[in-house]
């Protein structure tokens, strides 16, 4: 199964995993401290429903269950500061990175909110450990996500044409739309 | 209330709790009388007890298995009121009919013993499964079919080169080899670039292909597929709520799909499971599996032959480390979650597991983003511990993202290192009490290139391997088949199955009909990250 890299709000506490479309390297964003999405439910671990429907076996022995989804399904809100692709000319101030998030509806059927914003940079590079937990951070045009492998910071590439990736590393999806992540 | 004579332990018990909540009121009060009017002890230990007339009026008398009845000769020899009665407890019905066959029940509403049988026939062939934990055949296994997935497979059947072990002799194939069809892999994704490969099964009927693209986020599809690998039909979402879902690891089971995702619906990644019809409808809600704050993520799944086993990794006590549950075939949670793992400084992360004959295989990777270990431990199938964690690697090189497989006694595992001299995929076998009976060695040979993203078939006393490798610097990663014995010793030339430029990745093999072996994975030939079809073929000697 594709990994997919999930995002840790980097420099502002912004963790964001980067999880992948598939197999072992997608990465995901995490956000902490404030800075957006996270916050997840708290609960009894043991408290899952034990009861569900009982069938006999056979192949026939099923009814499709009609998934009610969302009734109305608002696309995510595109807030972007500034460019994460074009860190030179992002519009950011000297010393800021432009660094991408996420943040996470508290409700199903909620909305997303993702895009970019300015932050002081860090000096982590591609592998070099990051988040809240490390007081580290990454540098201009790099995410700080979770890999499977570690939370680390990737580089960002584009997740169609050229990446661009340092020799042997494929370019992941990380959970903000259009970012991916060299892995 | 009547009053009641227990001969039970646990009427016994309630009795006892009850006469000391009395005992202690009584108490309470008497302390406050007390104050001031000099103490005394209470001779009363709660108010009069109803007497009985008929069984009815007894406690628990609806529950027909724990009989109880209103004894009116009792209730006047101990000077009940009203010429009343005691209830009486009848010993419980008993159903074990000494059968380890039967799972034997009584019915409170009736009283009677109903006997259902132990294991179950999911395939259809008219051979059922072992018990858990027991081989099949064995005598107090209560059936024999090696292979409850698949009609194909069951004692006494003929080998052919189809991909299950159809005579029962615990060889996949005998002998066979696989190779590629040449036919130009298949596009699945449709506009939903980026998108990756997350589970592939065979039903018997149809290939299941689960795998995420990009919709508003990260978004789970489902796509049927003919034996050739076209699809039967348009892919559809397998999830219709917001949020990011991915993952999809699915396993058939013999009449059903079981498949595992990683949600944020809530506002936090947590893991769900559901069953789906081997038309790939959807036939139970979304099942939350986590609930704890943080990340649940990389979700595994397993089928031990009578429950599903869902792992993942869990940053809920603040590292990551690796939970687990169990659910029964129809997709209902039993127990809680497990946790498999203890983090010490640093966290365990991307777990993958096998079912054994009578336990599971998880190996796993702790470590941080500077050092990565590979671990492999063995669970009984109730996810108690059952050997210690074996270390595969020394945590001097990069080893990361294992898998595993059951081949038959024993479990490989295999991993790929992005540091190591050679970067290859490597492997070891350890047996069902932890015991490495293969030690880790390199099963790829890049040369001065890397290997990475392998995928294992267990056949029974052989392994297909098929991995990723850019030694051919084709603009990226092309994908490899090759065949090992028990020893993890090539036992068969190396197989190039992709050619196009631009990565090919990630991999999942699958058993297929007719001998094919499937293979879904990542191709980003076209410019765009999509999912790709293709196909071995079987060689028999």
């Amino acid at each position: 199964m594709q990994k997919r890299l999930i995002l840790v709000a980097a420099a502002l506490g912004l963790i964001v995993p980067a999880a992948g479309l598939g197999g072992c390297g997608s990465s995901i964003v995490r956000e902490t401290e404030g800075q957006g999405g996270g916050g997840g439910e708290g609960g009894d671990s043991s408290s899952s429903t034990t009861t569900g429907p009982i069938w006999d076996a056979g192949k026939d022995a099923f009814d499709e269950y009609i998934d009610p989804g969302c009734p109305s399904t608002p696309a995510p809100i595109e807030d972007f500061q500034c460019d994460p692709f074009d860190q030179l000319n992002s519009g950011c101030f000297p010393g800021e990175g432009c660094f991408i998030f996420v943040s996470y509806p508290d409700e199903p059927c909620g909305q997303e909110v993702y895009g970019a914003f300015c932050a002081p940079a860090g000096s982590g590079v591609q592998g070099d450990p990051c988040g809240s937990n490390t007081g580290l951070w990454c540098a201009a045009g790099f995410a700080c996500v979770v890999t499977g492998s570690g939370t680390q910071c990737v580089k960002l590439c584009p997740l169609s044409g050229n990446d661009d990736c340092p020799s042997g590393l494929v370019c992941e999806p990380i959970d903000v739309e259009g970012f991916g992540g060299c892995l | 209330m009547p009053v009641k004579r227990l001969r039970k332990a646990r009427g016994g018990r309630s009795l006892i709790g009850l006469s000391l909540a009395a005992l202690s009121g009584s108490l309470v009060a008497a302390g406050i009388v007390a104050s001031g009017c000099g103490a005394r002890t209470p001779l009363d230990v709660g108010p009069p007890q109803p007497p009985c007339f008929v069984d009815t009026d007894c406690p628990g008398h609806k529950n027909l298995c724990e009989p109880v009845y209103c004894d009116l000769a009792a209730g006047a020899e101990a000077g009940v009121p009203r010429n009343g009665g005691l209830c009486v407890d009848l010993p419980p019905i008993n159903c074990d009919d000494n059968d380890p066959c039967t799972d034997d029940a009584c019915v409170p509403k009736t009283g009677q013993c109903t006997y259902e049988l132990a294991t179950r026939d999911n395939d259809g062939d008219g051979f059922r499964g072992p018990r858990p934990g027991t081989l099949p055949g064995d005598p107090n296994a209560c059936g024999d079919d090696c292979d409850d997935k698949s009609e194909l497979a069951y004692p006494g059947g003929t080998e052919v080169c189809d991909g299950v072990d159809n005579d029962c002799n615990g060889v996949v194939d005998d002998g066979a080899t696989y190779v590629p069809l040449l036919n130009e892999p298949i596009r699945l994704s449709g506009n939903i670039a980026p998108a990756g490969p997350g589970g592939l099964a065979w039903s018997g009927t149809s290939y299941a292909a689960a795998y995420t693209g990009t919709v508003d986020g990260f978004s789970m599809r489902l796509n049927m597929l003919a034996p050739t690998g076209l699809p039967l039909g348009p892919e559809a979402p397998i999830v219709f709520q917001n949020g990011d879902n991915a993952g999809g690891p699915i396993v058939w089971v013999g009449d059903r799909y079981g498949i595992a995702w990683q949600d944020r619906r809530s506002g936090d990644y947590e893991v769900y499971f559901t069953l789906l019809d081997e038309n790939g409808a959807k036939v139970l809600p979304d099942t939350r599996l986590s609930f704890a704050e943080g990340f649940s993520i990389n979700v595994s799944l397993g089928w031990t032959g009578a429950e599903f086993i869902v792992a993942w990794q869990d940053e809920r006590e603040g590292l990551f480390d690796l939970y687990a549950q169990r659910l029964s075939i129809d997709g209902a949670p039993i127990g809680g979650n497990v946790k498999l793992t203890q983090a010490f400084n640093v966290g365990n992360e991307a777990p993958q597991m096998a079912a054994g004959l009578s336990s599971i295989g998880v190996a796993w990777a702790p470590g941080d983003a500077l050092q990565h270990f590979i671990q492999f431990q063995v669970f009984n199938q109730d996810l108690s511990p059952r050997s210690q964690a074996v270390s595969l690697t020394d945590g001097f090189s990069d080893s990361v993202y294992p898998t595993v497989v059951w081949n038959q006694d024993r479990y490989v595992i295999a991993w790929f290192d992005k540091t190591a001299n050679p970067k290859a995929i490597y492997g070891a076998v350890v047996d069902e009490d932890g015991n490495t009976l293969v030690a880790p060695k390199a099963l790829t040979n890049p040369g001065s290139f890397r290997s990475r993203y392998p995928s294992l078939k267990a056949l029974g006393d052989r392994v297909l391997l098929v991995y990723a490798d850019d030694r051919d610097q084709n603009d990226g990663y092309e994908l490899y088949a090759l065949m090992l014995d028990q020893e993890l010793e090539h036992s068969g030339p190396e197989q190039r199955v992709t050619f196009a430029k631009s990565d090919s990745i990630y991999p999942i093999a699958t058993f297929g009909p007719d001998g094919n072996v499937g293979i879904l994975f990542r191709d980003d030939r076209e410019g765009e990250q999509h999912v790709f079809f293709t196909r071995l073929g079987c060689i028999v000697p």
